[in-house]
């Protein structure tokens, strides 16, 4: 039987008093580990590796929860955590990866025009090898170009739907309507396809 | 475990759109710099921020997947409970995190000394762990001895400086049952350096380290320090001459320090061999 009464600080409070802690953390856990199963979902990880680091999650919370202050909420809490447990594990995924090169992309010309999501590609990109560094560079700036002629909201969608985000993922998080989503996108595709066509003729969004 | 998908893509012959953008998005990233804290994305969802600052909110946004999966999540947690009622959660789930709690619960009961069970035995135990003290002391001050010979070499830079990262041990013990994770030194390396993962190191005006060595008599403090400060990616590091720890295995504790007051926060487990 679940406790929907309670809010997270209560169940936290309780349990920091010693007050049935086996029956206030299962509802924590039960609470949160399906949004925290979700987040590490959206990493790409499976679902087993999912099940694992949500338990791992909690684990830490467990190991926390005696001095958390509750200045903050459990929720920013816990997804801290399971921020940090995703970094840990994505960076001892990542120690044995070939080693990469660095191209500069110092000479990219920047019209000087002010663009809503401010890109730079002044800085260092990891590629793989020198040429296909230029070869990247290359691409990138011709997607950059093309992306500075959208309007800012065209471009958050874009670039979230590059990320593989679902329609309504993107609603969620730009706060828009899922019609406004879907006719900026629409929108998008078509001005792109236009100024991409050379190089991308199909664009899938 | 296996690797989620990648985030760049290295290939610049034949990438999709998409892969482009991520591309960019990346490169965008990284000469930025900073990223979103949760306590920010937390203020956005809860429109606690103006019209410029949440437009800016967003722009970092899409360009960092991290965050992105980090509000989608808390979005996801608060639909449900807008819904009036929580995902299903699988009981196997619950019951394997039982499982890890009374694993967790006992690892902390092997550790706290049972009062007046058996006092005999503590004060046997108080008497070796002097000896062994006293040991450690002297060796200790051998061993200052033959550091300090070396200390016209200590402000050189050094390369090939070996990196190991510890996980806590819970992790290390789920993936090797008997033993903590290894230090392997090679005859080349001359230093190390530890870093110390933790999931949550909360706020603490200062941390330490402690460096015990287990042995069959006991564990036996052999270093510890305090003043440590988190790095960018919340680890702790702590570089090591290589014949400051003798080989063998050893018991890390990361404290959380506020005045008198010391909080363990993480514990783990290492064996220092030497190749």
């Amino acid at each position: 039987m679940r406790d929907e009464s309670k809010s997270a600080r209560q169940l936290v409070e309780e349990w920091q008093t010693g007050h049935n802690r086996e029956k206030n953390f299962k509802s924590l856990f039960e609470r949160y580990s399906p949004p925290l199963h979700y987040f590490f979902q959206k990493h790409g990880f499976t679902h087993e590796d999912c099940r694992d680091l949500t338990q791992q999650t909690f684990l830490g919370a467990y190991r926390g929860l005696a001095r958390f202050r509750l200045d903050s909420s459990f929720e920013t809490w816990l997804f801290k955590i399971a921020r940090n447990i995703t970094r840990n594990t994505l960076r001892d995924q990542s120690a044995g990866k070939r080693r990469r090169e660095e191209v500069s992309l110092d000479d990219t010309a920047d019209d000087g025009s002010p663009s809503p999501v401010n890109w730079h590609l002044e800085g260092e990109l990891v590629v793989a090898g020198p040429l296909n560094g230029i070869l990247v560079g290359e691409r990138l700036r011709l997607v950059r170009d093309a992306m500075q002629e959208l309007p800012s909201d065209e471009q958050q969608c874009v670039l979230l739907r590059a990320q593989g985000l679902k329609y309504r993922e993107i609603a969620d998080v730009l706060k828009m309507p899922l019609g406004t989503v879907k006719s900026k996108l629409a929108k998008a595709k078509d001005h792109l396809k236009e100024l991409l066509a050379d190089r991308y003729p199909e664009i899938e969004l | 475990m296996e690797a989620p998908v990648s985030e760049t893509n290295s290939d610049a012959t034949d990438v999709t759109f998409t892969a482009a953008v991520n591309d960019l998005a990346l490169a965008t990233r990284r000469q930025k710099g900073r990223e979103l804290s949760v306590e920010e994305l937390r203020t956005y969802l809860d429109g606690e921020l103006s019209r410029e600052q949440e437009e800016e909110l967003k722009n970092q946004l899409v360009l960092d997947p991290e965050a992105t999966n980090t509000l989608l999540g808390m979005i996801a947690f608060r639909k449900q409970r807008a819904a009036g009622a929580d995902a299903e959660t699988p009981v196997a789930d619950w019951q394997a995190m039982q499982e890890l709690l009374a694993q967790e619960t006992a690892a902390a009961e092997t550790s706290r000394p049972v009062r007046g069970v058996a006092l005999r035995l503590w004060q046997v135990a108080a008497a070796i762990l002097f000896v062994t003290s006293a040991s450690i002391f002297f060796w200790a001050q051998h061993r200052v001895a033959q550091l300090t010979e070396q200390f016209s070499d200590a402000h050189r830079p050094r390369i090939n400086v070996f990196q190991n990262d510890l996980r806590p041990v819970d992790l290390a013990l789920r993936r090797d049952s008997d033993h903590g994770q290894a230090i392997v030194l090679d005859a080349k390396t001359e230093r190390y350096v530890v870093a110390l993962n933790i999931t949550d190191h909360g706020e603490y005006p200062d941390y330490g380290v402690e460096f015990l060595k287990i042995s069959e008599e006991g564990e036996v403090r052999v270093w510890g320090a305090r003043g440590l400060v988190p790095g960018p990616l919340d680890t702790f590091h702590v570089e090591f001459d290589r014949n400051f720890l003798p080989t063998g295995s050893y018991r890390v504790q990361l404290f959380g320090i506020e005045g008198d007051r010391r909080e363990l926060l993480e514990a783990y487990h290492v064996d220092i061999l030497v190749e």
